[in-house]
């Protein structure tokens, strides 16, 4: 999950995208973890996550709330994505109040971060910044594809997936929900964010329907 | 990952669905490059196809680091953990693996959309080894290194292609500049990309000198980070 950092896009795009990991250390709050990682994700629900999962169960998009809850063992890394600052407040409100006792790892624009933590009476302790795609970047796909693809930090949505589903939206073969739907599909942690995505692809059929008036 | 050719019907469903385009139609049937495909089983796990063609075999080694490393179900044999990092920064407040005065850097191989080879990978780990960084001792790559001291890989592995591979570790924050300086001239020296982190503990003042160093030295940092908020406690 490193990867959540490298979630690319614009600054005005990622005002639409945080992720929270709730996560245990070895030989300091691993052992009788469960129930503490079972109630951070119905927090998560609580506060309106638009995504979570864990990497041995798979997503709530894929396998559903309930599956994800009970496949939580202890030291189970779990993630919830989120689409607005309010929601993250909230959570992080609650999660101070109840003092659960495990690591928690805000990303978001800095900013945005630092903002949530002022609200809430936290103090950053840890941070990981980007310093970006290095090498041959010629080798990348287009940056709207590079939105979807980076969500997945394990990346393993396809480039030619996203670029076919692009397709399908632009030629009216498929709805804007259930093309989100299909995406979200092969990352099994829950990471991708469905409404950026929602509003992503709405950004791909504008843009096609100005390069079709221009051709005209 | 082989197909097996009696169940599949052509009907080329699985094809966008493979993060290495390694999935081709010929005669009518589905068949995979074995030099393009990494060993991810994400066109199993997506469960397209609805005959169940797809079949993982049994994988010798050097091949079977393709799995390890890019089926992120299976476990690491080295750290008997899925995924193929550390926890890094995220639970620093309790570990304290990473100090002020220090910097972290995740180097992420293949990462994103274009895998690596372990060629690359050792290319770059020499580099950082070089320049006077510890590659963390608990990383799964760290524990295949032949020696971590000067960043070498068993020879065998080195044609073997994989998602990503992630170099982590850490080193005194005044050897950044000559770390990140190492890093842009390797860059140009592999046929792949890589995704750059860069850790840092926030000084009492809000903070974070290593991001600072970086901006001064003209490095572009994104907008996006991530931060440990201190809930598991003992900072
Ligand atoms: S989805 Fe199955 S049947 Fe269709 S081409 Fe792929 S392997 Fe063959
Ligand atoms: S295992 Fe991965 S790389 Fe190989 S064919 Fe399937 S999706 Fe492609």
């Amino acid at each position: 999950m490193t990867h959540t950092i490298h979630r690319y896009g614009k600054p005005e795009d990622l005002e639409y995208d945080y992720s929270i990991i709730f996560i245990s250390a070895r030989n300091f709050n691993r052992q009788g973890s469960q129930p503490k990682i079972r109630r951070f994700l119905e927090l998560a629900q609580k506060h309106h996550a638009v995504n979570f999962g864990n990497m041995e169960a798979g997503s709530v998009l894929v396998i559903g709330p309930e599956k994800v809850i009970e496949a939580v063992k202890d030291g189970t890394t779990v993630q919830a994505v989120f689409s607005n600052q309010e929601d993250v407040v909230n959570i992080l409100s609650d999660l101070v109040k109840e003092d659960l006792g495990l690591s928690v790892v805000v990303q978001g624009l800095e900013h945005r971060v630092r903002e949530c933590c002022m609200r809430t009476n936290l103090k950053p302790h840890t941070w990981n910044h980007s310093l970006g795609i290095w090498g041959k970047t010629e080798l990348l796909p287009e940056p709207e594809v590079l939105e979807v693809t980076t969500m997945c930090g394990h990346g393993l949505v396809a480039v030619s997936l996203v670029k076919k589903i692009f397709e399908d939206v632009r030629n009216g073969k498929t709805t804007l929900k259930k093309a989100a739907q299909k995406l979200a599909k092969p990352c099994i942690c829950g990471m991708i964010n469905p409404v950026r995505l929602e509003r992503l692809l709405e950004r791909v059929m504008e843009k096609s329907l100005v390069v079709e008036e221009e051709k005209k | 990952m082989i197909i097996n050719q009696e169940k599949c019907h052509g009907c080329a469903l699985c094809v966008p669905y493979c993060v290495t385009n390694a999935i081709t139609i010929v005669n009518k049937k589905a068949i995979i490059d074995r030099e393009l495909c990494v060993e991810c089983s994400v066109c199993m796990q997506v469960d397209v196809c609805k005959n169940h063609a797809f079949e993982e075999d049994e994988l010798e080694w050097p091949r079977s680091i393709r799995r390890t490393y890019s089926n992120v179900m299976s476990k690491h044999p080295q750290t008997g953990m899925t995924g193929r990092g550390t926890p890094e920064m995220k639970t620093n407040e309790l570990t304290g693996k990473y100090k002020r005065g220090e910097v972290g850097l995740g180097v992420e191989l293949g990462r994103p959309d274009v895998c690596t080879t372990f060629r690359d990978v050792e290319k770059v780990a020499k580099m950082l080894a070089a320049s006077g960084f510890t590659f963390d001792h608990e990383a799964p790559t760290t524990m295949i290194m032949t020696d971590p001291t000067v960043g070498s890989l068993p020879p065998e592995i080195l044609n073997e292609r994989v998602i990503c591979v992630i170099l982590e570790g850490k080193a005194p924050t005044e050897k950044l500049p000559v770390l990140l300086e190492g890093l842009k001239k390797v860059s140009k020296e592999i046929d792949t990309v890589f995704s750059l982190d860069v850790i840092t503990v926030e000084e009492e003042d809000g903070s974070v000198p290593n991001i600072e160093i970086a901006r001064r030295l003209g490095y572009p940092v994104r907008p996006n980070a991530k931060t440990t908020v201190g809930l598991g406690r003992p900072a």
